[in-house]
């Protein structure tokens, strides 16, 4: 399972991504399960078996494929009564293993009442056969924002869920004092998602409405980044580490576009480990001067960034990019659009980030498209797309190392 | 028995403003620009989902009301199926009924975006001030009342 460490960091990655807000918050039951949605997450397992994780009426559903994403098994629903489920753009459903071959699933709930949710979990320890009744993994249970989870596994088994909290919000409303944004919060499990014994805080004034980035690192810990609200309404990124029983080195600011806007950007950041050394970290970033997509190297002993490197077409709505690395390899895609096509972009880079090839295109579609992602069996790295007109892409990207 | 009629007609009301938004296409933008061509008015962009739309939206609602000469056309960026819940924040936020109400109406709304505005990431709100002689500011991000003033100021009766 050890030689599987990327595929833990890639978790992370899998957020919840964008949108155009819109997340299925409809009001009634019957109309709950409505929508389609391209949003899906996939990992492989250590066999080298492709699961999907993806919404479909209201429920969360996980399927397997066993070549290479030709064709899927029959899903198996993960909840049996159907429920508003975040599936679009920065909200999708969320798929990790555990050590011994646990499946772990985690979704946002949506709520009748505006921006409100929970953070659902289950478990299938029948390799994927059946999964356990879902539970709210946020302790506070008020019908207001838990939302954009995401999951990672440590290589110990430890379980990570972290998502944007309102509690602090409200309760400095109650009592009258201001409380820019909202809160990173952090549920940890250590006996296999039985249960989560632990939960914390690890900022305040978070962004509100972006994907988390999270990774796992040998030694049971994670890497935490995500969007937060600086003084004056500033959207650059934090990043922290965190353990079993709380936070290990608290927030530090990652970058430094001073993008100054009150706005749901609705477009979280991504994060690879690159090694001992730190982290590889990818946003976008919408200051005036310089909109558009970054990426840069954090040093972990440190905590420096490296200084941001700017990529993709910002003229084309360059977004929602994934990272992979592998030793000193390491992979960028994202999304761009054309006056016809969604197509994805890719560059990589063979010495740790410190530099990067031309950007080349990976794949495209005429339709709607989910973001991209990468993902590895241990062997290759892939490009994992789901779109609407050419159906679910596995596309690989290279031979690792 | 006063009380429940009202209810019934704030029912009644909002289940018709919800009918009443329009599909918003790919070609819309140009379809409003030239239906307001020559005359001020702000084209706004928001979602039930964005934390900060709401006080845009009465902002813009406060401004339209004090400048009838300025017009206000609201685009919910929540797709079709939002509809009703769209039409119960607009008469929640407008309760005047003020601007011109569209809907997203496509199944890619990446490519909505990108019609409207290829430098457009998705961040809401996001509004279009049209000063009637050809000037268009795009804005992302709640408008202070202080640049909406100036704004406001700046186009002559």
């Amino acid at each position: 399972m050890r030689k599987l460490a990327p595929i833990y960091l890639l978790l992370l990655l899998l957020p919840c991504m964008e949108v155009a807000a819109h997340e299925a918050h409809t009001h009634n039951k019957t109309t709950a399960a409505a929508r389609a949605t391209l949003a899906v997450s996939t990992l492989f397992d250590e066999q080298g078996r492709l699961w999907r994780a993806e919404v479909d009426g209201g429920r969360v559903m996980v399927s397997r494929s066993d070549d290479n994403g030709h064709t899927f098994r029959t899903p198996v629903a993960v909840n049996r009564q159907p429920e508003k489920v975040g599936g679009e753009g920065e909200l999708r459903p969320k798929i990790a293993f555990g050590k011994n071959g646990e499946i772990y699933v985690t979704w946002t709930q949506a709520l009748d009442k505006s921006y409100a949710g929970h953070i659902k979990f289950s478990r299938s320890l029948d390799d994927g056969k059946s999964f356990s009744a879902p539970v709210i993994v946020n302790r506070n249970t008020d019908p207001i924002t838990h939302r954009f989870e995401s999951l990672a596994v440590a290589d110990d088994g430890t379980i990570y869920v972290a998502w944007i909290d309102k509690r602090d919000l409200q309760a400095a409303k109650a009592a009258g004092r201001k409380y820019d944004g909202a809160a990173i919060y952090v549920a940890v499990s250590r006996d296999g998602g039985a249960s989560f014994g632990t939960e914390y805080k690890v900022a305040d004034g978070s962004c509100e409405c972006c994907r988390i980035g999270m990774a796992a690192e040998p030694g049971g810990t994670a890497v935490i980044f995500w969007r937060h609200v600086y003084d004056g309404s500033i959207r650059d990124h934090a990043v922290a580490r965190i353990g079993p029983q709380g936070v290990l080195q608290e927030p530090v600011r990652a970058t430094f576009g001073n993008w100054k806007i009150d706005a749901c950007p609705h477009h979280g950041p991504a994060i690879a480990r690159g090694g001992d050394w730190g982290w590889h970290l990818a946003w976008y970033d919408g200051n005036e001067k310089k909109p558009g997509l970054y990426v840069a190297r954090l040093d972990s002993e440190a905590w420096v960034t490296s200084p941001a490197r700017r990529f993709g077409n910002a003229d084309a709505q360059a977004g929602h990019p994934s990272l992979f690395a592998q030793g000193e390899r390491v992979w960028l895609v994202w999304k761009e659009l054309t006056d016809t096509h969604a197509v994805i972009m890719a560059m990589e880079s063979g010495d740790g980030g410190r530099s990067w090839s031309e950007t080349r295109k990976m794949a495209e579609t005429s339709g709607a498209a989910d973001n991209p992602f990468l993902i590895s069996d241990g062997r290759q790295v892939y490009l994992s797309w789901n779109t609407k007109a050419d159906g679910y892409r596995l596309i690989p990207m290279g031979v690792g190392q | 028995m006063k009380r429940l009629s009202l209810l019934a007609l704030l029912l009644l009301a909002q289940s018709v403003m919800a009918a009443d938004l329009k599909p918003f296409h790919p070609a819309s933008r140009t379809a409003i620009e030239q239906a307001h061509a020559g005359q001020p008015f702000v084209l706004a962009f928001w979602s039930v989902d964005c934390a900060y739309c709401p006080e845009e939206i009465r902002h813009l609602g406060a401004l339209v009301r004090k400048r009838p000469d300025i017009r206000l056309v609201l685009v919910s960026v929540d797709g079709m199926e939002m509809k009703s819940e769209v039409g119960t924040k607009l008469a929640e936020y407008l309760p005047d009924g003020k601007g011109e109400r569209w809907i997203f109406a496509a199944d890619d709304p990446d490519r909505l975006y990108f019609a409207i505005d290829r430098k457009w990431h998705g961040e809401l709100p996001r509004t279009y001030f049209y000063d009637g002689k050809g000037d268009v500011q795009g804005r992302s991000g709640v408008v202070s009342s202080t640049w909406l003033v100036e704004w406001a100021r700046s186009i002559a009766r």
